[in-house]
């Protein structure tokens, strides 16, 4: 008998221990969530979790409810777990913290260290330990590929040679740009770029004037998809002839949104299209050959 | 009435002055900037990087200035003229609104992107249909209460319906882009800019700046003025279509930029003897003087963030306005 209740558990763990009626009401716990569990245990997730654009999960999602993200539409679910983000769902979340069901809020990534950190967090709370842990080492290893001189995407980047880096820019609506300590600038030291908004001593996110701009002469410039696709009432983002006429080799690079609208596994893809950009460039194109060759 | 202790000055030396002023104030504007270098250097060097911000960020922008900063100074003073009413403004007055209503809605349709020019039309109709409205609600001898709940009522509806689409806009990045444009900005324009409003704006002015003598014989009184041979009905349409040109087309291009055309003529009109004639064309200077002041006080004024233009102008026109209406209560109560 001991035997038996000894070996019933541990074949069960990982899918029977964890809470089995999870909700997200954040896009970018959708996205964790469904990495880490099956779509079974799911019982409600935010209705961009299926749209293609936006999320990457969304095959996945394909069978989970979707809810509004209101506190009926959570009770509704019956959660044994809610799971949301920092800056969604307010009202919401601080409604649950004085119920029974647990609550776990996440903060915005500002690195793959704080991905690591979440993805962690989650597979605790839902009982994957083991797999989490194996999604961390694939983006460590994909990292670690995509740019050697780094180690392993942990901590600060050790670049090999700061002087030949490409110096890249991301640019958002109304000139909004990410300094230091943004996902977007994670992003672009893990591809081998040097931010020029944080050479410009920028802090999370500033703007930078079109004057500045040009005269940082940026190598690349990086867009995510959504905000090269959407139109400004002041007409296309970067469509300034300044820009043009002062900037005539600068390389625009598109990144689709949905791999950094959230820290999750994809976002390595993000880092994949920049360094690509950067090998491609004339600039790198001695230092970067190498490393190639190297790995 | 009160002895004025400002005297009126002749024309001449009015323009001469405010002239000068508009003179300085544009080499001011194309000079101040994100970068420090010599004009001198960038007009020498005509392919360096200075030389393509002189020529393609700097003086589009300060053209813009002069362009909507007379529009505005100018409609403030037709409109103050024409409604014999002091407190009249196309801010206050909701035509300001209603022209930032009809070019997010051009904005949000997508009409945009079938013919850009489409912009400052939205602009514009949203602008006539807000002069419309205050004509119907006000009537043309309104007192300054009616005409001011008229304007209320009118910003109310125009800022519920740009309110609207704001809520119905998918794109996060173009709610965000709309509400920085509300404010009221010259950054970053262009040429295309410039040349996009320009004949609007053109018309615009022609159609006001004919109104000069009709709005000194309708300062005398509507008989008067009719028994001078002023068509009241036509000077009407060219006030309203005059308005809605110029300030339409300003608006969709730069934002709504508050309480220019309620400063400017105030300030000015002792100087030209209170004669809503002259005060035309002071004004239209003086509007451009003063847009191009604040936009370099904008740009001078250090923070990571750029002041908008519009923000700028309503912290220094509010009081103004409040100051105005204490003057005022008087004749109110």
């Amino acid at each position: 008998m001991p035997g038996v209740s000894k070996a019933e558990p541990s074949s069960s763990e990982p899918r029977d221990s964890g809470p089995q009626r999870i909700v997200s009401i954040n896009l970018c716990t959708d996205e964790l969530l469904l990495r880490l569990v099956t779509p079974d245990r799911v019982a409600g997730m935010t209705k961009f979790s299926d749209d293609p654009e936006v999320s990457t999960v969304a095959k996945l999602s394909q069978g989970v409810r979707k809810i509004p993200g209101n506190i009926e539409s959570v009770l509704a679910c019956e959660p044994d777990l809610v799971l949301g983000g920092r800056f969604n769902g307010k009202e919401t979340l601080h409604f649950f913290r004085y119920s029974d069901i647990p609550v776990l809020i996440f903060d915005v990534a500002k690195s793959f260290e704080d991905i690591y950190g979440d993805i962690r967090r989650l597979a605790d709370a839902v009982g994957e330990r083991q797999k989490g842990e194996r999604i961390i080492r694939e983006m460590q290893e994909d990292l670690a590929e995509l740019n050697p001189g780094t180690t392993h995407g942990v901590g600060p980047f050790q670049h090999p040679v700061l002087e030949g880096l490409n110096r890249a820019v991301f640019f958002q609506s109304d000139n909004y740009v990410p300094g230091e300590g943004t996902f977007e600038n994670a992003v672009m030291e893990a591809a081998g770029f040097r931010n020029i908004a944080a050479e410009l001593g920028i802090r999370d996110y500033g703007r930078i004037d079109l004057e500045r701009l040009i005269d940082a002469r940026p190598d690349v410039i990086i867009y995510s998809s959504e905000q090269r696709n959407s139109k400004t009432v002041r007409g296309e983002v970067l469509g300034h002839p300044a820009i043009k006429k002062a900037l005539p080799d600068v390389r625009i690079v598109t990144i689709p949104t949905l791999y950094l609208s959230c820290g999750s596994p994809v976002s390595v893809e993000a880092v994949r299209i920049l360094a690509k950009a950067a090998r491609a460039s004339p600039l790198g194109v001695g230092s970067s050959d190498s490393l190639r060759e190297d790995s | 009435m009160k002895k004025n202790t400002v005297k009126e000055v002749s024309p001449f030396w009015l323009y001469v002055v405010l002239g000068t002023l508009l003179l300085a104030a544009f080499l001011g504007s194309v000079s101040v900037g994100a970068l420090k270098f010599s004009l001198w250097d960038a007009l020498c060097h005509p392919s360096s990087g200075f030389s393509f911000i002189l020529w393609d960020i700097r003086l589009p922008r300060a053209l813009l200035g002069l362009l909507v900063g007379a529009t505005l100074g100018l409609a403030g003073a037709a409109m103050q003229g024409f409604l014999r009413n002091p407190l009249a403004e196309p801010g206050i007055l909701g035509v300001t609104g209603g022209a930032a209503l009809g070019a997010v809605a051009v904005f949000y349709t997508g009409l945009i992107s079938i013919f850009p020019m489409m912009l400052p039309i939205g602009g514009i109709l949203g602008a006539f249909v807000s002069v419309i409205l205050l004509y119907l609600f006000a009537g043309a001898l309104a007192g300054i209460q009616t005409l001011i709940l008229a304007g209320v009522a009118i910003n109310v509806i125009a800022f519920a319906g740009t309110s609207l689409m704001l809520n119905l806009v998918k794109d996060p990045y173009a709610v965000l882009d709309i509400v920085f444009w509300q404010m009221g900005s010259l950054a970053d324009r262009s040429f295309e800019h410039v040349f996009l409003i320009l004949p609007f704006v053109l018309a615009g002015w022609c159609m006001l700046l004919w109104d000069g003598r009709a709005l000194e014989a309708l300062s005398l009184g509507e008989e008067t003025a009719l028994s001078l041979g002023i068509s009241l009905g036509s000077l009407r349409t060219r006030i309203v279509l005059g308005a809605a040109l110029c300030v339409g087309a300003s608006v969709a291009v730069c934002g709504s930029i508050g309480f220019v055309g309620l400063i400017v003529p105030h300030l000015l009109r002792p100087l030209v003897g209170y004669r809503p004639g002259r005060l035309l064309g002071a004004s239209a200077l003086g509007g451009a003087v003063l847009i191009l002041c604040s936009d370099i006080a904008v740009r001078m004024v250090p923070s990571l963030m750029e002041l908008k233009l519009g923000v700028v102008t309503s912290l220094l026109g509010a009081p103004f306005f409040l100051f105005l209406i204490f003057r005022l209560r008087k004749k109110i109560l």
